[in-house]
């Protein structure tokens, strides 16, 4: 971890962490428009332009012509209604090649400058190796697309999704360690039961999460419009035949997102119940309230999806959410982890 | 008296099961199957193909590509192809497979009141 702070270093790494929540919600778009496969080829720079002139476009429209995606779901697809999900797709990915840049050229600026410390460069490297990777991982979901199957693997997608995840995470710990400070190179504090509540309830965060991106790369948003009940009944049968059905049956994948839910909800309301108990002061519960009500229309909007028909706009505002309650959870954590450091006598300003 | 009775009795059941034996007894059983199959279709795919599974289903304007109109597949394909079509769904759309949720049986019921639809 770094210790030198910088307002500076902060800015950027928050602004960072707006541009990817950005591509994500933007890649929520994308796959919703079903424009995630318009683009046959990852050409990383020379793809930063879109076709020009109709000879160009004809070409990449017959690329499109060959996938899976245009033979059996968009057959008879005009050039104009493919110019459309193409520019969507280019914009996408336009907009991660933007992020790249914004974190490659500062981090360099910052560390000709001195202002980042060559020895506290490992965290900002890491972040660029997640960057890469997360460019590779959009590819491969795309490829998965590519062959025989008119549609990108589940799998990959929540991959992707969640190296997003890392990044944006990554980015405003370090970010808020710039904000409130460091601890010094040596100085430990032990995790108190509330921070170790809180850990556990960003885990369970992040498996709805999993869920949510398989629900979305199965499409089974669609399996059922109506909430509490599914197919007419609480518990439908056959949703649990086998250990598969976890993680490949869309209307478990669906049922397991629905009611999950509520496991993460219950989790921050148990947590605020600890914190009242351990006479945490009054920022720390007035956070976990807002939480519980972040949470808590979080799930009024995820059923909104489901009985409205998964609509675009609430789809997209449900991820969202998803994406302020993870980076509340981060920013959260990092006050509980501040005050360990304050009890362990460390960090007297936290 | 008590004899007669006994007499009116017997043909009483003799003639219902002669009755429930004739020829209306498959047209209930189909009766049964096409309005269990109604039920299932109202549950599992109404919302997306519509009350005349014309793919007109409210969620039908969320959807690309749009759902299947059942009632023009149902002159171009037999009960075997709509059958392994919901069993297995279809690749890239929205209509998942229902193997694991719909029993063969119930599958065949949907595929009878499919059959009814105009």
């Amino acid at each position: 971890m770094p210790q030198t702070q910088n307002r500076s270093v902060m800015l950027w790494l928050f602004i960072f962490a707006g541009l990817v929540a950005f591509l994500v919600v933007f890649g929520g778009y994308t796959r919703l428009t079903r424009s995630g496969l318009s683009i046959v080829e990852w050409n990383p720079v020379h793809g930063a332009f879109p076709p020009i002139g109709e000879e160009a476009w004809l070409r990449e429209f017959e690329l499109y012509q060959q996938t899976p995606e245009y033979q059996l779901v968009n057959h008879g697809m005009t050039l104009e209604a493919y110019q459309e999900i193409f520019y969507i797709e280019w914009f996408h990915r336009l907009i991660a090649r933007f992020a790249g840049l914004f974190y490659a050229i500062p981090v360099f600026y910052f560390l000709f400058k001195g202002i980042i410390p060559r020895r506290e460069f490992g965290i900002y490297f890491l972040m660029g190796v997640l960057f890469i990777g997360q460019a590779f991982m959009g590819w491969f979901m795309v490829a998965s697309g590519l062959v025989d199957r008119p549609a990108v693997s589940h799998i990959r997608l929540t991959l992707h999704l969640f190296l997003a995840l890392s990044l944006l995470g990554l980015s405003l710990w370090v970010g808020l360690g710039h904000l409130f400070g460091f601890p010094k190179h040596g100085e430990k504090a032990r995790w108190s039961h509330l921070s170790k509540l809180a850990l556990v309830s960003m885990v369970v965060l992040l498996v709805q999460i999993a869920y949510g991106g398989f629900t979305a790369g199965l499409k089974a948003g669609h399996v059922s419009s109506t909430w509490p009940l599914m197919f007419g009944q609480l518990l439908p049968p056959g949703l649990f035949t086998s250990a598969i059905d976890f993680i490949e049956s869309p209307q478990t994948v669906a049922f397991i997102h629905r009611w999950f839910a509520f496991v993460a909800l219950l989790t921050v309301i148990w947590l605020y119940f600890a914190a009242r108990r351990q006479g945490y002061g009054r920022d720390i519960r007035n956070g976990l309230l807002f939480l519980i009500a972040l949470g808590s229309t979080q799930i009024v909007l995820g059923i909104l999806v489901v009985v409205f028909y998964v609509p675009i706009s609430l789809a997209l505002t449900h991820q969202a959410m998803a994406l302020v309650l993870f980076a509340l959870s981060i920013y959260f954590i990092h006050r509980l982890r501040a005050l360990d450091y304050k009890q362990a006598g460390h960090l007297p300003y936290a | 008296m008590r004899r007669s009775f006994s007499l009116f009795l017997v043909l009483f059941v003799s003639l219902s099961l002669l009755t429930g034996c004739n020829g209306n007894s498959p047209k209930a059983t189909i009766s049964s199957d096409t309005q269990t199959g109604q039920t299932l279709y109202e549950n599992f795919c109404l919302s997306c193909h519509g009350p005349a599974g014309k793919g007109d289903g409210p969620a039908a304007s969320t959807l690309q590509p749009r759902p299947a109109d059942l009632a023009a597949l149902l002159q171009t394909h037999d009960d075997k192809y709509l059958a392994a079509r919901i069993s297995e769904g279809k690749e890239g759309t929205a209509m998942v497979a229902w193997k694991n949720v719909l029993s063969e049986a119930q599958i065949g019921q949907i595929v009878a009141y499919l059959r009814t639809l105009k």
